[in-house]
């Protein structure tokens, strides 16, 4: 799909610039992440068309270039993004799949038990070590102990509710 | 995806720390993060002591201080771990014992705020062409469940330690 046409070139409407500042506050106040690399995560929810090449991204959010390649550094290798190469070879195109996002976070959920096992295998590590040592990895290794049980749960609870037909 | 970690790593930490820490390392390659920088997180998560100079971590892990500024990048701001600058240039990395748990349940708890913004996303953009919410509304349906399940799954574990 082509990237230069006139709905690609256009400035967010107010409702779209709300959205995004939403998300990019949202950001900030939670990880510390500056406004314009949240506003590009928001613009890349909404943007249409979903493909978008980097320059009208950056033009877009008001952000550089440098918080492009920070967010496809953060978001590509996990599959949220992809990039793909551009006709300009000095640009390339950005797009987020219509399921891309709540995928990925039902898929760190399903590896949270695995991550468990790992902070287990830690634990066996420091078993000789002082107490102080100990205190950071036998914290974690309770909470996703807990976690690797009760998230699969609430994952399947909503696949299952997915699945059920919608009340008319 | 990478193996292990360099050979100097080898000689600095004991074999069953190393082991964890390469483990880390794969796990948070596989979500997404280079190799080194879930090394550098794991070696946080067991190192003695909890504070660590970026270029003492280049040092023991054969890391760069490029994989540390990133970690002490994402890390820092989300309060998962601490920095502390020091004279010459270098600073400090620490992770607080309960900093995990608070970072998980800061997020957990965070996500009602999450969906509201997705929520007020949906409402406000409208007359779209067909498709275009797609990708809003398939992460609104999600964490309109998530905003609620969470924070109880979340306030669950809080009773289950108090009893311990």
């Amino acid at each position: 799909m082509s990237v230069t046409t006139t709905e690609a070139l256009r400035q967010p409407t107010d409702a779209e610039r709300e959205f995004i500042d939403g998300v990019a506050a949202y950001y900030q106040m939670n990880d510390g992440m500056p406004l314009a690399r949240g506003r590009l995560i928001g613009w890349l929810v909404i943007c249409d068309p979903p493909t978008q090449s980097a320059r009208s991204l950056s033009a877009k959010v008001g952000c550089d270039e440098s918080d492009v390649d920070y967010i496809l550094g953060l978001l590509v290798p996990s599959g949220v993004l992809q990039r793909s190469e551009a006709p300009d070879p000095d640009d390339f195109l950005v797009k987020m799949d219509d399921t891309a996002w709540p995928e990925r976070v039902k898929a760190v959920f399903a590896n949270i038990p695995v991550f468990h096992e790992i902070l287990q295998q830690g634990c066996e590590a420091l078993a000789e070590a002082p107490a102080e040592r100990r205190r950071r990895i036998e914290s974690m290794e309770r909470l996703f102990g807990y976690l690797s049980v009760e998230i699969p749960a609430v994952i399947e609870a909503y696949e299952q509710r997915s699945k059920e037909p919608m009340e008319i | 995806m990478s193996d292990s970690l360099p050979p100097i790593a080898a000689e600095r930490l004991g074999d069953a720390e190393r082991r964890f820490v390469e483990n880390f390392g794969r796990y948070y390659e596989r979500e997404g993060f280079a190799y080194p920088l879930g090394c550098v997180l794991g070696w946080l998560v067991i190192s003695d002591t909890p504070c660590q100079r970026a270029s003492e971590i280049c040092e023991r892990l054969g890391v760069t201080h490029a994989h540390v500024d990133r970690v002490a990048e994402q890390m820092v701001p989300a309060e998962l771990l601490d920095r502390e600058e020091l004279d010459g240039g270098d600073y400090t990395l620490s992770m607080r014992d309960e900093a995990w748990h608070k970072a998980v349940e800061h997020t957990f708890c965070s996500w009602p705020q999450f969906h509201a913004v997705m929520q007020s996303g949906l409402d406000r953009i409208d007359d779209q062409p067909p498709g275009r919410m797609n990708r809003l509304r398939s992460m609104e349906d999600l964490f309109s469940y998530l905003s609620v399940e969470l924070p109880t799954v979340m306030r669950r574990f809080e009773e289950k330690s108090r009893l311990a």
